[in-house]
């Protein structure tokens, strides 16, 4: 099966979390400050595959594919669930 | 050691390179490039490489999902455990000595460098082989064994598609072409997600995996354009030995 929105938010989501970290990186010799937006910037790199799983889940939800979709369901809890637990850690 | 961002921009580009042509993740020449040419901390260099892995699996499996080569069912079979081992490696990655990380390290590069110069040696045309149906015992244990995968991504900021695309044609039966493409969308998933531990955690160097991220890119591009005119069995030959250099330097960095 062919994921067309997915692919688009991996390859743009990526592209966009790169641009914003450069114009963080070049914002942030001119102010410190802008240093936040660079981690933003990876932020939504981190944040783009994601994405893809939940339009992947979200088009087989769609398709009444209900296989497909608890397990990426359940993929994307995993993720969520452990990383708050594991984040929020001393 | 102090280099300039174009020096490292260079050295990304090098590994992005010979990563496509050897035909593995960039991470196990990232982690070594970052501690021993650019003088960087264990755990900063591999929460930089994991960024780094995230940036070019996503960019590698757009095209593979455009195209439909992601057999979803079993990466999406597989992930869970994955993600979970690899968010349980990066804490453990925190909690580790610095020293413990070099001695695993090392050790880990040595058996990639091994198995990579063995696998060049003796190479072998694969056998074309058809999906057909896997037991629900193959599938649990592929599950346990994806742990593994995730849980030396997170510790060690490699992909894990060494360990997932062995899981992936042997025991999941899947062709090697789908195997990669489906490896290669895990590995985003992966990487991203013990990633998350270590952005919380603020280890992740941003100017560099920035810097990285751009040089490794048109790397990989370039080396996969490369690739029908080189002999990869002499790359990964050449990779073999880099490695196995890296993994001797590490292991003799330790400091009492």
């Amino acid at each position: 099966m062919k994921y067309k929105t997915p692919s688009l938010i991996l390859r743009y989501g990526t592209i966009t979390g790169l641009i914003i970290a450069i114009l963080g990186e070049i914002l942030t010799t001119l102010n410190p400050a802008f240093k936040q937006l660079t981690y933003y910037g990876l932020e939504v790199i981190v944040a783009t595959p994601i994405i893809s799983l939940t339009t992947i889940a979200a088009i087989h939800a769609i398709k009444h594919d209900l296989k497909t979709f608890m397990l990426a369901t359940l993929a994307l809890a995993v993720i969520f669930i452990t990383a708050v637990i594991m984040s929020t850690k001393p | 050691m102090r280099l300039t961002p174009i020096l490292i921009i260079v050295g990304a580009f090098g590994v992005g390179f010979i990563s496509a042509i050897a035909g593995i993740g960039g991470g196990s020449l990232l982690v070594p490039f970052l501690i021993l040419a650019l003088g960087y901390d264990v755990k900063i260099a591999i929460a930089t490489s994991l960024m780094c892995i995230v940036v070019t699996s996503s960019s590698a499996s757009s095209e593979y999902l455009r195209r439909g080569l992601v057999d979803m069912n079993t990466a999406l079979l597989l992930e869970p455990l994955t993600a979970l081992g690899a968010i349980t490696g990066a804490y453990v990655t925190l909690s580790l000595p610095a020293n413990t990380l070099k001695v695993a390290l090392g050790a880990l590069f040595l058996y990639i460098s091994a198995e990579t110069i063995w696998k060049a040696l003796h190479e072998q045309k694969n056998h074309a082989q058809t999906p057909r149906a896997v037991t629900t015992f193959r599938k649990a244990v592929s599950s346990a064994l994806s742990f593994m995968a995730g849980l030396t991504s997170g510790i060690f900021g490699i992909g894990g598609g060494v360990i997932k695309v062995p899981i992936m044609t042997y025991i999941m039966k899947l062709p090697i072409k789908t195997a990669v493409a489906t490896s290669s969308f895990m590995v985003g998933l992966t990487a991203a997600s013990g990633e998350i531990v270590y952005l919380a955690k603020g280890l992740t160097d941003p100017l560099t995996a920035t810097l990285l991220s751009l040089g490794i890119i048109p790397g990989a591009i370039i080396g996969a354009k490369c690739l029908k005119k080189t002999k990869p069995r002499y790359v990964k030959i050449v990779f073999g030995a880099v490695l196995l250099y890296a993994s001797l330097r590490l292991l003799t960095s330790i400091t009492p």
